[in-house]
């Protein structure tokens, strides 16, 4: 029991129950929760259900509506499969890249904790300031992957990567730079606890290296990488800072997935309506995906 | 820790604070005292008063270009009116990062401006007409005719005044076009393309010759502003297609009218690999960076680049060998298109301004527009004498520093064309006071690109372009909004 006292020693101390404090911690949370998330949710839904264009309609109720014409907007469908080709490359690698380098980090290498800061160090980098970093190594004119390719005689002439096929996977390859470090943090968290007898024992029974690997790494692995799948699509599906600095969503939209068409939606041609619906659209798909694994995950159980 | 240590730990925490306070203190009476100093009497031809400054700031959002230039203006203008203005510089895609402030009205004051947005900024309520300002009659009588008139909405009101305009035109390099004996031994060239084909074929003749791989460099990526749907509206206005009526701003282009040639022509010229195969993703900087490479022999540019680079022979190593074609291919053979940026107010309204918070920053627009406190022409003049930025005042062009700093650059042939280009040039009417074409030119990026690879036959690509058009000319309305 929880007591507030007064400050007069006669006054009568007045006794919250236990429910009551809980409520009282609660409570900041709930409105901090309520101000930051609830409110602006709300706000969208309810914008997302209407015609609002701030730069010259009213808005008006529209119902549904909006969300049927996305549904059949051939932009939208075009942005959910390259949305889908980038978040696919960028899970993919990020899980073998970053689980990767965590086994290579857990071996005795000399300097390893120096090895292990620099590892992690793309992932610190700004996304904004990693796409401007790869547009200087994809440019097709001053980058430096050319340069380098023409030198060594691989090229005849400065070629463009960054073309309708490429594109995506290009930036896909910018943001994997930059998250699979996370990945190996995780990945190699987790591979420190696995008890090197376990190993041993494996090897006794017979087990080669890719049996080892994965009857008790993959083992140990399994929650770090349903947190670094779920963290990796939901990043790779709200990635714009990248798109908008090495393409614009371009060359004719085949990077623009499902975030970049919010933006150009929302403050480009100033359709907030529209480009709430999107938003929905896009936390729905994130929504589906995510499921996924969980239920994935909890089957290999 | 000894007593010492205390006492050397408090008197640079004190000395810390001391120095953060005064370094945050606003700029008032104590630093612009009656006793001014010599660069500010030089700088402003009197010496400030020691009033305070106003605590209210005036802000001026500016893009990327230069903006130590622009901050050592606003500070010559804090000075002469003891004022207090900053440079906000807007990084990365400027219209939208402006609009979600504006939306959410945060103080902006005054804005650099384009002709699609203006009209659409407007609309909404965001920006002030310019008629009620003070002396507002003598600055538009001192401007090019045309340039007022540009500026004018079909409801009359006056909106932005030039930051500067310059002309597009294709340029060339006389050097690349000499090796295909295209040019004469001055390195003008001899047969100017008529049309647009012709300067394909020219293109083909140089490739297939080896004097350039890719010898057309155009505007066709996605940025902001100056992107591919400039590429197009050029080509649009050499061709003499106007895309919209003038009066009821209803869409007017169709696979009848000269659209179409154009779209048939970008198609082409990527199809046959006459522009660079990344072209779509260049940016506009890398565009500037190389065509001074020798790499190309013509390109769709705006004047002032020849000053500010491709003539430079620090930074071009062609340098001298480039000029401006004249008349452009095409069936209107125009001079070019002249593109202006302008200065713009917010709304006063829309920002519950008190009257002297407005007339403080209809002093900052007049400043930077047309003439500072002394009656001089400071801002356009610095303009146009260090960056070759057109300015609306015809005195200025024939100020003699100002025309000799032209003339380090631009050889007197290229020097007469600039003038006759921006003081009888063509603006693109088609986008001014057209509420529908900012969202149209939007979408059009992506559809010319598609044009562009193939993935979409210029046909098909008028007839999007059309009913996407109707579309929006269907929701936003034409004309009648100006008077409903």
């Amino acid at each position: 029991m929880v007591a507030l006292k007064s400050g007069h020693p006669e006054s009568s101390v007045r006794r919250l129950t236990d429910r009551q404090f809980a409520y009282l911690l609660v409570i900041p949370l709930v409105a901090f929760e309520f101000a930051l998330v609830l409110y602006p949710m709300t706000q969208s839904f309810l914008i997302s259900l209407s015609t609002y264009d701030v730069s010259g309609t009213k808005p008006t109720f529209v119902g549904l509506q909006n969300y049927v014409d996305a549904f059949f907007d051939p932009y939208v469908q075009r942005a959910t499969v390259v949305s889908m080709q980038f978040a696919c490359t960028v899970v993919a690698l990020s899980v073998l890249v970053g689980l990767g380098v965590a086994l290579l980090l857990n071996e005795e290498l000399r300097g390893r904790a120096i090895v292990r800061v620099l590892a992690l160090l793309p992932w610190a980098i700004p996304e904004f300031s990693v796409g401007i970093i790869f547009s200087y190594i994809f440019s097709n004119v001053l980058g430096t992957l050319n340069g380098l390719l023409y030198s060594l005689g691989l090229i005849r002439s400065y070629t463009s990567f960054l073309n309708p096929d490429l594109a995506v996977y290009i930036v896909a390859l910018a943001f994997v730079w930059h998250y699979s470090p996370l990945a190996s943090f995780f990945f190699l968290g987790a591979v420190q606890t696995i008890p090197a007898d376990l190993y041993k024992q494996a090897k006794i029974d017979g087990a080669g290296m890719v049996r080892r690997f994965r009857v008790v790494t993959l083992r140990f692995l399994r929650y770090p990488l349903l947190i670094v799948l779920v963290l990796a699509t939901v990043e790779a599906l709200r990635a714009f800072d990248i798109i908008f600095v090495l393409t614009y969503g371009g060359p004719a939209g085949s990077t623009s997935t499902l975030s970049y068409l919010i933006y150009t939606e929302t403050f480009r041609t100033l359709q907030m309506g529209y480009g709430a619906t999107i938003s929905w659209y896009l936390a729905l798909v994130t929504f589906i995906v995510t499921s996924l694994y969980f239920i994935l995950i909890g089957r290999w159980r | 820790m000894t007593t010492a240590a205390i006492g050397a730990g408090a008197v640079i925490v004190v000395g810390g604070v001391a120095y953060y306070l005064s370094s945050q203190a606003p700029p008032g009476p104590s630093t612009t005292t009656a006793a001014a100093t010599t660069s500010e009497i030089m700088t402003t031809g009197a010496p400030v008063t020691s009033a305070a400054r106003p605590s209210t700031e005036l802000v001026f959002s500016v893009w990327e270009w230069n903006p130590a230039m622009v901050k050592e203006n606003v500070d010559v203008f804090n000075q002469q009116y003891n004022e207090n203005a900053r440079m906000d510089l807007v990084p990365g895609d400027y219209y939208a990062t402006l609009e979600s402030r504006i939306i959410a009205k945060t103080p902006v004051h005054m804005v650099y401006q384009h002709m699609p947005w203006m009209t659409r900024w407007y609309k909404a309520g965001w920006l002030q007409p310019l008629d009620d300002i003070e002396g507002i009659n003598d600055m538009a009588n001192d401007m090019i005719p045309y340039l007022w008139d540009y500026v004018q909405m079909p409801d009359g009101k006056h909106l932005g005044s030039i930051y500067w305009f310059g002309t597009f035109t294709v340029q060339y390099n006389g050097k690349v076009l000499q090796k295909a004996g295209l040019a004469d031994a001055d390195g003008y060239i001899t047969d100017p393309p008529k049309t647009w084909d012709d300067l394909l074929n020219q293109c083909e003749q140089m490739k297939k010759a080896g004097i350039a791989d890719t010898p057309l460099l155009n505007r066709w990526n996605q940025e902001f502003s100056w992107n591919i749907c400039q590429g197009f509206e050029f080509q649009c206005i050499c061709e003499g297609e106007e895309l919209v009526d003038k009066k009821t701003h209803d869409p007017i282009f169709d696979l009848n009218t000269p659209v179409l040639a154009v779209c048939e022509n970008m198609r082409d010229a990527y199809k046959r690999k006459l522009v660079p195969e990344g072209i779509l993703t260049q940016t506009l900087s890398e565009n500037e960076q190389v065509f001074s490479t020798g790499k190309y022999a013509y390109a769709v540019e705006v004047d002032y680049n020849i000053g500010n680079i491709y003539n430079v022979p620090e930074k071009s190593p062609d340098a001298g060998s480039f000029h401006f074609m004249s008349p452009q291919p095409g069936k209107a053979q125009t001079g070019g298109m002249v593109y202006p940026a302008f200065y713009a107010l917010t709304n006063h309204k829309y920002y519950n301004r008190p009257a002297d918070e407005a007339k403080r920053t209809e002093n900052l627009f007049k400043f930077y527009s047309w003439k500072d406190k002394n009656g001089d022409y400071l801002v356009a003049k610095k303009w146009m004498k260090e960056f070759y930025l057109g300015q609306a005042y015809k005195p200025l062009f024939e100020d003699p520093e100002i025309v000799a700093s032209y003339r380090k650059y631009y050889s007197e042939k290229d020097w007469e064309l600039l003038k006759q280009n921006n003081f009888t040039g063509e603006p693109q009417w088609a986008m001014r006071g057209v509420v529908w074409y900012a969202p149209w030119r939007e979408k059009l990026q992506e559809m010319l690109q598609s044009l562009v690879l193939g993935k979409v036959s210029p046909k098909d690509t008028v007839t999007n372009m059309r009913a996407l058009a109707d579309e929006l000319r269907k929701k936003y309305g034409g004309a009648e909004v100006w008077t409903s």
